[in-house]
């Protein structure tokens, strides 16, 4: 009794580890009202083989300083890495599994303020 | 042992005896078990068979008589925590089955639910209508993974390059 009790408590925490939202930091950005104002392009695309979010800003600069904090964090979880600087924009592409499925993280930005934030995978890795 | 409730004095002195003698099966020894703890009825020999049995603690027969039906606590107790494990066992499997089921659902869709798409694009603070946020969010989308794409692209090749100078480096003609 107590072993299938422990069996089926240890089954449901699995459950729930694996089934998990990724919970990723730089996702918090697509809460903050400011980027539904002026000089702003937020996109939101939501099906089942598909989730894409971004964000993308001409001149914010505490935007830019938010995000750059936030996929710091969310660069601890990347299983790859690729950063570096091309036609005048530095960039930041992160890999996250979650799910069984792979997270797609993008930032690129210019030090005048430009930026552009996406997200994208599949919808089940969110879940 | 299918009447365990019915079974009388005699009955159950006959399976006592078999069990001091070992010639009840594994089972049959586990259920003149249960019967014991559950049952009032007392003698010399079924007493002998609970103390073997190590239920003299659980069941004491001096307030076990026919005309006092109140249960030992520590029997009671020990009921308790197992029909508690038995619905938290049930509980919990229960609440497993939903959240995997929950879980497996997106990959069980009809392809007609597939097609459903849910857009919202906002510039410069306006929400665009369906077709016009449509149109915009497939043109951000393929820009981002096109760039994406490149980057990694463009990532792999320096890598490439950097090994092969190195190897050239290092293993001179």
């Amino acid at each position: 009794m107590k072993k299938a009790f422990l069996l089926i408590v240890f089954i449901l925490c699995s459950a729930i580890c694996w089934a998990a939202p990724p919970r990723l930091a730089c996702e918090t950005i697509f809460a903050r009202s400011e980027i539904k104002t002026n000089g702003h392009k937020v996109v939101s695309v939501k099906s089942t083989d598909n989730y894409f979010r971004s964000v993308t800003a001409d001149k914010d600069k505490r935007l830019l300083a938010k995000i750059k904090k936030l996929i710091q964090k969310d660069k601890s979880r990347a299983s790859n890495v690729v950063e570096g600087y091309k036609d005048g924009k530095e960039y930041i592409i992160l890999n996250i599994p979650n799910n069984g499925h792979n997270i797609n993280v993008g930032f690129w930005w210019t030090a005048a303020g430009y930026l552009h934030l996406f997200i994208q995978s599949e919808l089940a890795a969110f879940e | 042992m299918q009447n365990r409730e019915k079974l009388t004095k005699e009955e159950l002195e006959i399976l006592a005896q078999s069990y001091l003698d070992c010639t009840l099966s594994r089972l049959q020894e586990k259920e003149l078990e249960w019967i014991l703890l559950n049952t009032p009825i007392s003698s010399p020999l079924i007493d002998d068979c609970r103390r073997v049995m190590g239920l003299e603690y659980l069941f004491d027969s001096s307030t076990q008589s026919c005309c006092n039906n109140k249960k030992p606590k520590a029997l009671k107790r020990r009921k308790m925590i197992y029909r508690i494990s038995v619905a938290a066992t049930i509980l919990i499997a229960i609440t497993c089955s939903i959240i995997l089921i929950n879980h497996a659902q997106p990959d069980n869709v009809s392809p007609s639910t597939t097609t459903d798409v849910d857009v919202t694009v906002y510039l410069d603070g306006e929400k665009l209508d369906h077709e016009a946020a449509l149109s915009e969010a497939l043109m951000t989308q393929q820009h981002s993974m096109s760039m994406i794409k490149e980057i990694k692209s463009d990532a792999q090749n320096i890598e490439r390059t950097t090994f092969k100078e190195i190897n050239e480096i290092q293993n001179p003609k």
